[in-house]
């Protein structure tokens, strides 16, 4: 058998290694931990082997997409500013304030900055409005979350029903920050 | 053994064309640079240390391990700005297929450091993109449509008067391709039926009532809730419908001729497409629709493009002859670009220098007539010349096929003409392959 023949074996053998192993891995990492599954939870333990290999290739995933049910929860945030001594609304982040390109990823951005520990990212989020805005250097800012639930039926409601629903907005208000220095 | 490591041997290594993934990798840069640019006036805000995301609270929504970002150390937006241009430019010489493997892995490599810096705003089409991108970047062929390509067939052209063979590759890559679009569909099916609202038939209804997705107002999606249990029963069948590439070619063979004759790839993705561009036309989901329609590029094999092209030419019948003029530099070129689109094999060109062949194939026309303009002949014998003959052709080059119905609006076939005429009248002035064209003349 000539050299560059055992060469070329090798190289093919690598590859075809290489192959069986990027898919094991990207189809490991995107499982799911289920209760009671015994081969899901025995696959879920063995991520740690892959996970060096899928996070630093960028090949990390996960497609629960609208699943296992989809987000009915839906928020917007509204930006007060004091004015006189009263709050006065300036601006609502939803998806009639955001251009055709925004749309994904700003509301995205909202959905995953709209808990209470992500404090600091809301009041950079602020921060970054006040930029943008020009808003003057010290005026007081307030950010609010409003959001309504889409009910959940167990089947699909008629034309009729849907056209009476109105969505029941809630209301909290996350923080109270001031707009630091416009540079 | 033997026969085992034959099987591997194909499995991994068989040849197919390449086609599939030179289009994967052109559709792949113009979705990532139309999306990025469409992003561009939020560049700053997403990616620098002055945006909404600076590096001290990363610690909040990033992962400290095995992340790698050009721009943990870019960090000053101008700099930033800098990079991002960088990256478009080089998504566009991608695009069109300058240097094609580098742009590739430089341009993918930069996807990977942009989204990597901020993961808050990336949805299920990013994460395709990289998914896809990565697949392009171990490729081992990824020139198809490109300029580089494109320059070798000129070469060769020139020298030999044939194009170059068609481009191979090993179908490895295509495997992981492959495997990957099942991992997205049917671990999303899986995740699905964990809920209750799919298998309900609910969730479409619910969906179509969540303002940050849907595109119409509520009225207009009030009316469409009956199609909620039919869309998700679809999506589950679908999704899980990819299973089916899972079964070795060989056992198609038990069933009946009249379904194993299609191809079920071919419906998965025909399928799969409906599925995709029916959510947008409801919905707004970013880049999802055009990333995943970019990844059923790579999927297209030999057999795939033999059937497209077998079912574009079941009614079609004959040759379009197309009469050049064999002295000319330009014309050459032209009728080089014409047969290379020519994808659907419907045309032949004819040198009219040549009395044998012009008394055959266009016997009333006279050389002085065919000199001024490009006259083509269609198989039912009817001329046209010049820009309605271009026009003509273009219906018969699925590439150029975009541009044909803007032929035709109002006032366009003038301007044609126009053009063309000055076009033609220079085209003797060329010489050594090339031509000035005056057009104040």
């Amino acid at each position: 058998m000539s050299t560059m023949r055992i060469i070329r074996g090798i190289i093919k053998t690598a590859i075809a290694l290489f192959v069986v192993f990027h898919m094991s891995a990207t189809f490991m990492y995107s499982l799911y931990y289920v209760d009671g599954v015994p081969v899901l939870e025995w696959l879920f333990e063995k991520r740690t082997h892959i996970r060096p290999y899928v996070l630093a290739t960028s090949q990390w995933q996960r497609w629960n997409l609208f699943s296992p049910d989809p987000l009915r929860r839906v928020i917007e945030m509204e930006f007060d500013q004091k004015t006189e001594g009263e709050w006065v609304n300036i601006f609502t982040l939803n998806e009639h304030n955001v251009t055709w390109f925004q749309r994904a990823p700003e509301l995205k951005i909202m959905r995953r900055m709209e808990e209470e520990n992500m404090r600091p990212l809301q009041e950079r989020y602020v921060h970054d409005f006040c930029k943008i805005n020009s808003v003057p250097e010290g005026t007081e800012i307030r950010l609010r979350k409003r959001w309504h639930v889409i009910p959940q039926h167990d089947k699909t409601q008629s034309e009729a029903w849907w056209n009476t629903w109105q969505p029941d907005w809630s209301e909290i208000e996350l923080l109270q920050t001031t707009c630091p220095e416009l540079s | 053994m033997k026969r085992i490591i034959a099987y591997l041997d194909r499995f991994f290594f068989e040849e197919v064309s390449a086609t599939g993934f030179g289009l994967m990798r052109a559709a792949w840069a113009f979705t990532v640079l139309f999306y990025m640019l469409g992003s561009a006036g939020d560049v700053v805000r997403y990616y620098s240390d002055a945006g909404i995301l600076p590096q001290e609270l990363g610690y909040l929504v990033l992962r400290s391990e095995y992340r790698f970002t050009l721009l943990q150390y870019i960090t000053d937006p101008s700099a930033v700005i800098a990079l991002w241009s960088v990256f478009m430019f080089c998504l566009f010489f991608m695009m069109i297929g300058l240097w094609p493997k580098l742009m590739t892995i430089v341009s993918v490599l930069l996807l990977f450091s942009f989204h990597e810096r901020n993961l808050q705003p990336l949805g299920g089409g990013d994460t395709v993109l990289r998914i896809v991108g990565f697949v392009l970047i171990i490729a081992p062929e990824v020139g198809a449509f490109s300029i580089s390509r494109l320059k070798d067939q000129w070469s060769h052209w020139k020298k030999t008067g044939t194009y170059l063979r068609p481009l191979k590759t090993h179908i490895w890559p295509y495997r992981i391709l492959l495997w990957q679009i099942l991992i997205i569909y049917v671990t999303s099916g899986w995740d699905k039926l964990q809920g209750t609202m799919w298998m309900g038939g609910t969730v479409v209804e619910a969906v179509f009532h969540h303002t940050h997705f849907v595109k119409w107002p509520k009225e207009i999606m009030d009316g469409w809730t009956w199609f909620s249990p039919y869309a998700c029963f679809y999506t589950l069948i679908f999704e899980f419908g990819w299973l089916f590439m899972l079964v070795p070619r060989d056992m198609w063979y038990v069933l009946p001729m009249w379904i194993r004759k299609h191809s079920i790839k071919r419906w998965l993705i025909a399928g799969s497409l409906g599925f995709h561009w029916g959510i947008f036309v409801f919905m707004d989901v970013g880049s999802f629709p055009l990333a995943m329609s970019t990844a059923y590029l790579g999927l297209l094999l030999d057999q795939d493009w033999d059937t497209f092209t077998r079912m574009a030419n079941k009614r079609w019948k004959g040759k379009i002859v197309i009469l050049y003029d064999g002295m000319c530099g330009l014309c050459r070129r032209s009728i080089f670009m014409v047969q290379l689109m020519d994808v659907l094999n419907r045309t032949k060109p004819v040198d009219f220098r040549d009395g044998i062949l012009r008394s055959k194939h266009a016997p009333d026309i006279t050389e002085a007539d065919l000199d001024r303009a490009m006259h083509i002949k269609t198989p039912k014998g009817k001329y046209y010349k010049g820009f309605y003959a271009f026009r003509k052709l273009s219906w018969h080059m699925p590439s150029l096929r975009i541009l044909t119905p803007l032929m035709y609006l109002p006032g366009v076939a003038p301007v044609g003409c126009m053009i063309y005429t000055k076009i033609a009248a220079s085209r003797n002035r060329c010489a050594h392959g090339a031509c000035k064209i005056d057009l104040t003349r």
